[in-house]
């Protein structure tokens, strides 16, 4: 029966491919397209989990009911795969304590994404910090290793809207700015057990890592977004980086384009 | 006086006569009235009797008339039933056939079944060694490892899931502590899991690897499993095995059933527990005995866990795992993995 899936058809492009392909236009020509693509994606790996409802594993109703409608709404770029991921470090980190923090949220599906996830899995909700410049990406964040970006990129969001889009969530909270050293100075929180970056650049990856990293909860966990994308090359750097200098982390170069660290 | 006398009866007589007289006439008047209303009635009668034999005249035709409608009808309806009858015997017949047909192709459709699972299962395999390497920076040592194993066919693991089993080691080898494989087939990926320790760690790390290397045993199948599991992974055998890892001093090659030999091993701690049994009973069975044993910051990849000719392997890691993740971190890599990091 698998095959049945794999030979049919590709249904046509919509709106979010569009959006998909605009966000990549960066990107070296001849890329084919990746395994984000939600489209891709459901066809290949998850349309026939779908299906089964006997098997007692993933990637479950659940997860399609709150992700379904984040995608659909064109509020994020991540498609069913790393969204999953995120879903999966969510129910890794639902017994520990400590605040969850989005850097990079655009439109605010994901970090609606993250809210719910919460909510579902542990009947509560989490502390959550949202960042973004709600601008794009600012000049002078946009450093060497950034070939392919350009200020401004990604400034298709709106702070207002972000903030009451994200309202439901009353421990939520929208901070618009450049993330840096200093900035995230002024978080209170002492503790932290998921983090999502997802600023594509390398500067504010590599603050990020270098601020959240000692205050990571043990078994706390950091997707870090596009660290395989080719059109992103800023990010495998701030990483590499980071990581020659630091063994507190497992590290989990997952096929999804994210890395994934374990604190230990 | 006499004669006047009889005149006088006379007289009144002939009175009482004329009177009497008169009465009948009378009498007859009314008899005569009566006699003409009489003639009068029963000639109406006849009339009417006129009207009613004509209209049963009319009533008979069409009593006829519906009487051969009526005989025409029931012949029909007796053509009607002998035709339906033997058309019913027709469908009844054809029924049976269609049945038959049905029966005989649900046989051959469950025999289809069984060869097309075994079908998809191997293209699946060639598509995983077709498939080109990771597009992920990964790391060019891996690359220069994996490529010869997947190119000798020592393994049937893709790069993707290959490159999993790398990343588990490199993320264990500091902890010094025993590898396991269980389900070694040819011996690569146990190969990639000595070098991967070699190279993350400076030192051969002690793994231990078993494998029945006669395949799937038969009492080792369920009903939890698929019946095309049986008598697969044959095509491997113990020497070969062993001369091939013999380049690690560290390596143990344990020909048997994974169940029984855990059973006679010291108790210790381990660090990395690769297991690729394919079937229910085994697999719950290692992590099981696994799960306890391994150290705080060890690995257990699950592989073909969602694999659809592997039902067995989610079913037991669901049973004993995925409802609690208090003890172990549970990622589901996407590469039909479970990789379960111990907390």
């Amino acid at each position: 029966m698998t095959m049945r899936h794999q030979g049919e058809p590709m249904t046509t492009t919509d709106d979010r491919n569009d959006a998909r392909a605009e966000s990549s236009a960066g990107a070296a020509p001849g890329t084919e397209r990746r395994a984000r693509d939600p489209k891709d994606w459901i066809h290949r790996e998850i349309k026939k989990y779908r299906k089964r409802n006997d098997l007692a594993f993933r990637p479950d109703a659940e997860f399609f009911r709150l992700a379904d409608p984040v995608v659909n709404s064109i509020r994020t770029l991540l498609g069913f795969d790393r969204l999953y991921v995120l879903w999966q470090a969510v129910g890794n980190v639902q017994h520990l304590d400590g605040a969850v923090v989005e850097i990079g949220s655009y439109r605010g599906g994901s970090a609606y994404f993250l809210a719910s996830s919460f909510l579902a899995l542990t009947g509560s909700e989490a502390r959550i910090h949202v960042f973004d410049t709600f601008e794009g990406h600012p000049a002078n964040m946009i450093g060497e290793p950034d070939t392919f970006h350009r200020a401004g990129q990604f400034g298709d969001t709106n702070y207002e809207d972000v903030k009451a889009y994200l309202s439901p969530y009353a421990l939520l909270e929208v901070h618009k700015g450049a993330v840096s050293a200093a900035s995230l100075q002024h978080l209170e929180d002492a503790t932290y057990r998921l983090l999502h970056i997802d600023t594509d650049l390398y500067q504010p990856t590599l603050d990020c890592l270098e601020y959240f990293a000692p205050r990571m909860v043990s078994g706390g966990v950091v997707v870090v977004d596009d660290y395989a994308a080719p059109k992103c090359p800023g990010v495998p750097k701030a990483v590499v980086e980071y990581l020659a200098n630091s063994d507190l982390f497992q590290v989990w170069d997952l096929r999804t384009e994210q890395l994934m660290l374990v604190k230990r | 006086m006499k004669w006047l006398t009889r005149l006088r009866e006379a007289h009144e007589r002939l009175i009482r006569l004329d009177r009497a007289t008169k009465t009948t006439r009378d009498h007859l008047g009314t008899i005569e009235r009566l006699l003409a209303q009489l003639d009068e009635r029963s000639r109406r009668q006849d009339e009417a009797l006129k009207g009613v034999g004509e209209r049963l005249l009319t009533l008979e035709q069409s009593l006829v008339a519906s009487q051969t409608r009526l005989g025409e009808l029931d012949s029909r309806i007796d053509a009607n039933t002998r035709a339906s009858s033997s058309a019913h015997a027709a469908f009844d017949a054809h029924f049976r056939d269609v049945e038959q047909h049905l029966k005989e192709s649900r046989r051959r459709l469950k025999g289809l079944e069984v060869d097309l699972g075994a079908q998809v299962a191997r293209l699946h395999t060639r598509l995983s060694r077709l498939r080109a390497p990771l597009d992920a920076p990964a790391d060019q040592a891996f690359l220069d490892l994996a490529r010869p194993l997947v190119d000798a066919r020592r393994t049937l693991l893709g790069y993707d899931r290959l490159y999993i089993l790398w990343q588990a080691v490199k993320n264990v080898a500091h902890l010094g502590l025993p590898a396991v494989e269980v389900g070694a087939f040819r011996g690569g990926s146990a190969g990639l899991i000595a070098h991967a320790w070699r190279a993350a760690a400076d030192v051969d790390g002690e793994l231990h690897v078993v494998d029945t290397f006669e395949g799937h045993l038969d009492r080792q199948l369920s009903d939890r499993d698929l019946p095309l599991q049986r008598g697969k992974f044959q095509q491997t055998s113990y020497d070969d095995v062993r001369s091939y890892l013999s380049t690690f001093a560290n390596v143990r090659v344990h020909k048997g059933d994974a169940t029984q030999l855990i059973g006679e091993w010291p108790e210790r701690r381990y660090a990395l527990l690769h297991l690729d049994v394919d079937l229910y009973e085994p697999t719950r069975r290692c992590l099981e005995y696994f799960a306890p044993r391994l150290a705080s910051g060890g690995v257990i990849v699950l592989d073909d866990y969602g694999a659809p000719t592997c039902p067995g392997v989610a079913q037991a890691a669901g049973e004993l795992l995925t409802h609690d993740r208090s003890a172990f971190h549970q990622w589901d890599t996407q590469t039909e993995q479970l990789v379960l990091i111990k907390r």
